[in-house]
């Protein structure tokens, strides 16, 4: 029980660490899309817009995303699980990956690497689906045994 | 529910109180109470062997079985 407590801290921590990240990565978004232009060897006033736009909906995106994890963590740390609550948060991230899936999507034509990272963010709303689908058989296992007298 | 506990019938017989079949029958207040409220989705047959231990019943005293259209 305090090693799971310890994990939990730990996942918290990584999603504090991750959602700076991801401001650094907003906050300097133009250098950033710069230094990829660069990298790449493209150039051109559309392209660098593209990429700005593509990272502040990413921040946006991901900020919602790291904030829905941290309350399901901060309710597994409070011992809250298997609760209605929970599977409403896990629907909530399941459905906000399939969003960003689609909206990243649309960079595709301008950045091909985004066409792999809605195919990616596809496959974690579905991976996210499946745990739904077992938190709620869990849920009602558990309320079935709460309630066996 | 189709399944009706008749547990506040068969107290309010045997003038008990639910306080006192809990520490009897060794099962908290709480869980007595979701029995007394209907609100139990089973019971176990060691939990329906005290009550009816204590209460001095049988298991049909305290169930009942009533047609949810009724």
């Amino acid at each position: 029980m305090r090693k799971s407590k310890a994990s939990i801290i730990i996942s918290k921590i990584s999603v504090i660490v991750l959602f700076l990240g991801l401001l650094g990565c907003v906050v300097f978004a133009r250098q950033l899309s710069g230094l990829y232009l660069d990298i790449v060897g493209r150039q051109g006033e559309e392209l660098t817009t593209a990429l700005r736009i593509l990272i502040y909906v990413a921040g946006v995106i991901g900020t919602i995303l790291l904030a829905l994890m941290y309350k399901l963590l901060d309710n597994v740390h409070r011992d809250i699980i298997f609760e209605d609550r929970n599977v409403k948060l896990l629907k909530a991230i399941q459905y906000i990956c399939y969003c960003s899936a689609a909206v990243i999507a649309v960079f595709t034509p301008y950045f091909i690497f985004a066409a792999a990272v809605a195919l990616a963010a596809a496959f974690v709303g579905l991976l996210i689906r499946v745990i739904t689908n077992v938190f709620q058989s869990a849920v009602q296992i558990k309320q079935e045994n709460d309630f066996t007298i | 529910m189709a399944i009706i506990v008749n547990l506040d019938v068969m107290l309010a017989k045997r003038k008990m109180q639910l306080g006192v079949l809990s520490s009897r029958v060794g099962i908290t207040p709480a869980n007595l109470s979701i029995l007394k409220t209907n609100k139990a989705k089973a019971i176990r047959f060691s939990t329906l062997e005290a009550i009816c231990r204590e209460l001095d019943c049988q298991p049909g005293d305290i169930l009942e079985y009533r047609a949810d259209d009724e």
